[in-house]
């Protein structure tokens, strides 16, 4: 996902310097202080140093400074949509582009933005647009010159690999995968014949960076369309990123692709269980709920997130991740009861989620109601037997109430499976205080309940 | 905002290295100092000679007794323990009569020990809430001196411990328990606890943890500790008791920062929870050491019959309940302790202290 977010950042950056020199060359004059063309690079500046809610603000600033500015409006748009904060970005994007309707910059950051909030017809609009604007010829040897071709083109322009780059990300999100694999055929991001998912393979053993191993998996799926195990393996990966919508259609893909019947039976469990079943995510509420991810976590900003987060389940009230990041603010705050509410809401919009189950059972186990945490952890593990931590969690709420043979049951099954999949060291500690139990019986200290990441897919919320 | 996070942060985990935990009668060589915003726990002073700020507490000792007619420890020593540790100091005088008939809350607190050991105990928690010497004024130091005096004192500490055992145990159970702690044996231990603990014999064990390292205990003895750690949940306690009192002024000092800089209360709880794992890994090796070291002159058939009390219902109801009702009282007591204790001498008093004591030794 890495390059995905990269690209759009290169982008939205790219526009906002370009717009900047621009509007310094329009208004003919030094920028002062407090000029739009200096708090524009102020709040370039301050983004650029992780100060994000500086960096909208004196974008604001900027743009009640200069309403007639594009740059200031193109600021303000891309730092709100980066904030999440849509509707302010939405108005900016449309202030610029009234301003200046033939404008490039200004169509590309509304494709990129109608891709996020899921407007995918108006980002191909756009895009098409964009292309409207270039000489005849090149639209004509864009379009329809062949593959060998195209290829020294796009290598030959950045701009043109990633306005193509674009146009197959907004299809693939459409769920237009078929059209998105054309669209890499036609423009030679993909060849015919080659081993896409075998190299994809090889770089995730040998050690790729996470960003080539994603790309490599991303071609994969454009260049490879039967190659089932690597397009569920590029879903689940989106499912850990936070990609609820993309994760679910590769993951859907690569299943009706796979000619074995338990990897379907075993895909369709992930698509009910990971992710949202027949509860599909609104691409609106898929965005926040990124944004307010990361504004919690990479920015400390609880109360942004939290606003974001409520905002995401207004639209999508049955979205299950959202309600565990609220416990989590509420378990911020000290308030285990609230963490307990929210969690307790997720899994009544979504009975089948998994991992809100697991988070109610951990909250539960951490407040000592052993009997009700028993209740969700046996739900975890019967949505998924194969969570560790889950098993593991159940185990320490058996012990707690002194149900030894259960307590039995679930350490050996999830040590067991860990050991398998992932060596012994992962389950280390419980597999100790388990050889201790089989040898002196009950000890006065409960089990440890590491909650060790097994499998892509299944880790992050 | 974050700026204001990490400050309240470190003003807490700062004001926590220099007050918290309890250091129990004798306690191994730890140190502990700060790196960013996390405490780092070592048995090794820090690599980049940082500032150690205080020790780690060792074992809470088992509760023992003194007993009128405790027989001497003549048991041979432990085959590899090093000749020092054999010579365990003398019993302390007599001081209770054991007698027959139904048993009290009180008579199973005085011949466990955990009545004559508990004024020890509870003057060394409290001492972890006192500034190094030098580090405050002679008046803040006895503001807080005057503090943790009207908080921890042993008598009502001990009252407050009884009550709650006393509603958690019955009759029939205190009658068990005391046919062990009345038994030869089980004075004989308890008597060997005690000498133990005493303040001058610290530096002996200390010598013996070193020394286990080129000769390890017996693997039947170190089994046999290891189960009796397993059966009391001893090393977890001592990390327990440490917590509550590094929560306690984490949470106080938290508590004490502007609203708007404030650490959140779950953030709190997080940082001592990592706090926790630092310090279990230490605890648990240490709790081995002093055992190998308490119990070197018994015999393993001695040692099992002590861990066999220990395992079994009347052992078992005798430790959970008297250790988790300590647990408790100690951590009221630190809770209100470390806020007056900070509404006494503000947090901003202790981190100038520091700043200056620490451009001080730069010079």
């Amino acid at each position: 996902m890495t390059a995905r977010v990269t690209v759009a950042l290169a982008i939205a950056l790219a526009c906002v310097s370009v717009w900047a020199r621009a509007a310094g060359a329009q208004e003919r004059r030094p920028p002062t202080a407090e000029s739009p063309g200096a708090l524009v690079e102020r709040a370039r500046a301050a983004y650029a140093q992780g100060r994000h809610q500086e960096a909208l603000e004196t974008a604001r600033r900027a743009a009640v400074a200069a309403p007639r500015s594009v740059s200031a409006l193109l600021a303000l748009g891309g730092m709100a949509e980066f904030m999440g904060e849509f509707d302010e970005a939405s108005q900016a994007y449309a202030q610029a582009q009234a301003l200046a309707p033939n404008d490039n910059v200004t169509r590309y950051r509304l494709a990129s933005f109608a891709t996020r909030i899921g407007d995918y017809d108006r980002a191909l609009r756009e895009l098409d647009a964009i292309l409207g604007t270039q000489p005849k010829s090149m639209q004509f040897f864009f379009r329809w010159a062949p593959a060998f071709l195209q290829k020294p083109l796009l290598k030959r322009s950045p701009a043109l690999e990633q306005f193509v780059a674009l146009q197959i990300d907004i299809l693939m999100e459409k769920g237009d995968v078929a059209a998105a694999r054309r669209l890499a055929r036609r423009h030679a991001v993909v060849d015919s014949g080659r081993d896409y998912c075998a190299e994809a393979n090889a770089k995730k053993t040998g050690g790729g960076s996470p960003d080539e191993v994603f790309k490599a998996f991303r071609l994969a799926v454009l260049g490879q369309p039967s190659a089932a195990d690597c397009i569920w393996w590029y879903g689940q990966w989106l499912t850990d990123e936070g990609y609820m919508r993309l994760g679910r259609l590769m993951v859907e893909e690569g299943t009706r692709m796979t000619s074995s019947q338990e990897n379907k039976n075993s895909g369709n469990r992930f698509v009910r269980i990971r992710l949202g079943g027949p509860r599909p995510v609104a691409k609106r509420a898929e965005s926040l709920f990124l944004i307010a991810k990361q504004r919690y976590l990479r920015d400390g900003d609880g109360e942004g997130a939290a606003r974001l987060f409520d905002e995401s389940l207004r639209l999508s009230p049955t979205f299950a991740r959202p309600y565990s990041y609220k416990a989590r603010l509420a378990l911020d705050d000290g308030d285990r009861e609230g963490a307990v509410r929210w969690l307790r809401r997720g899994v009544e919009a979504d009975p089948d989620s998994w991992r809100t189950w697991h988070n109610l059972g951990k909250v539960l186990l951490a407040a000592e109601r052993w009997d009700e945490a028993e209740h969700a952890l046996a739900k975890t593990v019967d949505l998924f037997p194969d969570d560790v931590g889950g098993r593991l969690a159940l185990a320490r709420a058996l012990y707690a109430q002194g149900k030894w043979d259960g307590y039995r049951k679930q350490t050996e099954s999830a040590v067991g499976f860990a050991r398998g999949c992932c060596g012994a060291d992962i389950v280390k500690e419980p597999a100790g205080f388990f050889d201790k139990f089989q040898r002196w019986g009950p000890g006065a200290v409960l089990p440890p309940t590491p909650d060790p990441r097994v499998i892509l897919g299944w880790n992050q919320d | 905002m974050m700026r204001g996070l990490k400050q309240a942060l470190a003003t807490a985990l700062t004001l926590v290295t220099l007050v918290a935990l309890a250091t129990p009668v004798h306690a191994l060589e730890v140190y502990r100092w700060i790196e960013g915003t996390t405490v780092v726990y070592s048995d090794q002073p820090p690599p980049t000679g940082g500032v150690v700020l205080t020790s780690l507490p060792g074992r809470v000792p088992l509760p023992v007794v003194t007993a009128p007619d405790a027989p001497p420890a003549d048991a041979p020593p432990v085959e590899a323990a090093p000749a020092a540790t054999a010579a365990v100091p003398p019993p302390a005088e007599p001081d209770i009569v054991v007698r027959g008939g139904p048993a009290t809350v009180d008579e199973i607190f005085e011949l466990s020990g955990m009545r004559p050991q508990l004024p020890g105990l509870v003057r060394a928690l409290g001492a972890e809430y006192l500034p190094p010497a030098g580090q405050l004024s002679a008046h803040d130091t006895a503001l807080i001196g005057q503090v943790v005096a009207r908080h921890f004192v042993p008598e009502r500490l001990y009252v407050v411990i009884r009550d709650d055992f006393r509603r958690r145990v019955d009759h029939k159970q205190l009658d068990a328990m005391a046919v062990w702690f009345r038994s030869p044996i089980g004075r004989r231990i308890t008597t060997l606890e005690i000498a133990a603990s005493r303040p001058e014999v610290a530096p002996k064990i200390a010598a013996f943890a070193a020394g286990l390292k080129t000769s390890p205990a017996p693997a039947s003895r170190l089994e046999l500790v290891q189960r009796l750690d397993w059966v009391t949940g001893t090393s977890d306690e001592t990390t327990e008791l440490g917590l509550s009192i590094a929560g306690s002024v984490v949470r106080a000092a938290a508590a004490a920062a502007p609203a708007e800089r404030r650490t959140r209360a779950g953030l709190v709880e997080r940082r001592l929870e990592e706090m926790r794992g630092q310090m279990a890994a230490l605890n648990g090796q240490n709790v081995l050491a002093q055992m190998l070291y308490v119990y070197g002159p018994l015999s393993d058939a001695e040692l099992k019959e002590y861990v066999d009390f220990l395992a079994s219902p009347p052992g078992r109801a005798y430790g959970q309940t008297a250790h988790s009702a300590l647990l408790r009282v100690v951590r009221e007591v630190a809770d209100r302790t470390a806020l007056e204790v900070l509404r006494a001498v503000p947090p901003q008093r202790w981190v100038s202290a520091q700043k200056a004591a620490g451009a001080t030794a730069a010079r």
